[in-house]
């Protein structure tokens, strides 16, 4: 948890998200700051990188490789600037490339174009 | 013995069954009791193998170092001898042995330790009964990732009543879950498979009673399965409670949990401090809960970021909009702003081409709207 002080959340910033999942004590410093990288680098700030965490602590748990095949994924989508996808969307990381691939697959069955699938993804809440 | 806490009949069976050569007893017991063996633990590990008071005790030394050379601490290594005294009478290569039949199934060598650690009796396990446990999940179309991950979780599995998985997996199935979400929440949480006191029955009643219909619980608990873990069971009633006492309704509940689950795992301050946040940024609690029933993800964004997004729409006279369409504030701010600055200077007639889908905001303006965004 000292990264999260030392990155600027407060002690009840860091209580909530702990109340909330009961797992992140467990979760690795280094893994922490290897995600806090990994979002830095597609983007984001420090107010994007708050939003996030405070929103959906869950995602400080989850497996770093899963995070840069979800990124990948929605490259691959052709989605753009992608902070602000999760800034708008801060659970949407907890999704795996299979979840996206299912979700592309659904609309696209839905008779939505390439492109309106990309608006999906700016434009709704996705859980 | 007898001062120790063995009976007469003890006495007599470890006698009958060691090779009557009880020399070792003394050293034996002030070796084991100095290493944090108790008196009971000392009875069951010479009851278990009698010939151990025959048995050097630099040979039980070196038993303990191979052990530990294993990769397994102190402390781990004596409970392992507690909970398997077996281990006592084995050879290097039958430990080994024992260690390598996991990895043939896929397990890494970390893992085998965890394993064995947290559940001595492992060693006692035969190749075949490893072999049941893992071809049972693999009917029930659990990959070897999955039932390898299920395995480390809780490792008791492995010699589980495989008819009480079964008993367990049919709960689900009762309730309407497919095989495959099945498959996906008992991953995550295979400690279910050990749950005695069928919290998923409980927790799935209590929303039911709340007036959640079945197709939605079910929702839910595929979205946030770890509402399965027992410790959110007491605050889950907390929460749906705070949530009235704030002011929302049992339909606006039912309507926003369904809408984002996760608020059912915000603590009570979490969300109490969010709707009262908000209040403070210039609304009434009406217009707050209002805010949040149309948009629930509010209860989950950082104030800041609501306060900043509020801030800009206001500064841009749509502040009465936000009431009308909380929605507005998913949008990312410099999302809005490159949107904003490039209207401004195309003399747009409608704010609200703000929120037009980017397929509208080309066929509008012929510009599309992410690549106004600045790297």
């Amino acid at each position: 948890m000292d990264i999260l002080m030392r990155y600027g959340f407060s002690i009840e910033e860091i209580k909530n998200m702990m109340d909330s999942n009961d797992e992140l004590e467990n979760a690795n410093d280094q893994d922490i700051l290897e995600l806090i990288n990994i979002l830095i680098g597609i983007g984001c700030h420090e107010e994007h990188i708050m939003n996030i965490f405070n929103c959906n602590p869950f995602v400080l748990n989850k497996n770093i490789d899963d995070i840069k095949d979800l990124i990948n994924k929605l490259k691959e989508l052709n989605l753009k600037h992608l902070y602000i996808v999760f800034d708008s969307n801060p659970h949407l990381l907890n999704m795996s490339s299979n979840d996206i691939e299912k979700i592309y697959n659904e609309k696209t069955e839905e008779g939505l174009s390439s492109e309106e699938i990309v608006d999906y993804f700016y434009h709704n809440i996705i859980l | 013995m007898l001062d120790i806490g063995f009976t007469e009949k003890d006495i007599r069976q470890i006698v009958t069954r060691s090779s009557h050569n009880l020399y070792n007893f003394k050293n034996l017991y002030q070796y084991l009791s100095k290493s944090g063996i108790n008196n009971d633990d000392f009875i069951n590990i010479v009851k278990t193998v009698p010939n151990i008071l025959s048995t050097s005790i630099e040979n039980i030394k070196n038993r303990i170092i191979l052990i530990q050379q294993l990769g397994f601490n102190k402390i781990d290594s004596f409970n392992i001898i507690k909970a398997y005294p077996y281990v006592l009478e084995l050879n290097e290569e039958a430990i080994n042995n024992k260690i390598t039949k996991f990895k043939d199934f896929g397990f890494a060598d970390n893992d085998i330790i965890n394993l064995i650690s947290s559940n001595p009796t492992l060693l006692s396990i035969e190749e075949n009964e490893i072999s049941q446990s893992f071809d049972y999940f693999k009917k029930l179309n659990y990959s070897n990732t999955e039932i390898i991950n299920i395995f480390n979780k809780e490792p008791s599995l492995i010699i589980n009543d495989l008819d009480k998985i079964k008993e367990r997996i049919n709960k689900f199935k009762v309730l309407g879950f497919t095989q495959e979400e099945i498959v996906k929440i008992t991953s995550l949480l295979p400690n279910i498979f050990l749950d005695e006191s069928n919290l998923l029955a409980t927790k799935f009643n209590y929303l039911f009673e709340f007036g959640f219909d079945e197709e939605n619980i079910i929702s839910i608990i595929k979205k946030i399965p770890i509402i399965l873990k027992p410790n959110y069971l007491d605050s889950l009633e907390n929460k749906l409670n705070k949530l009235l006492e704030l002011g929302f309704s049992k339909e606006n509940i039912i309507d926003i949990t369904n809408t984002d689950p996760y608020i059912l795992l915000y603590s009570t301050d979490n969300l109490t401090n969010k709707v009262f946040g908000i209040k403070g940024l210039g609304y009434s609690i009406e217009d707050t809960i209002n805010m949040i029933s149309d948009f629930p993800l509010l209860f989950g964004y950082d104030i800041t970021n609501i306060e900043k997004k509020i801030k800009f729409y206001k500064s841009i006279n749509l502040d009465n909009y936000i009431l009308e369409n909380s929605k507005i504030l998913i949008y990312n701010l410099d999302y809005i702003k490159s949107r904003w600055n490039f209207l401004k200077d195309s003399n747009c007639k409608d704010k609200l081409d703000l929120f037009i889908t980017d397929k509208d905001f080309y066929k509008q303006y012929n510009v599309r709207s992410l690549d106004l965004i600045k790297e």
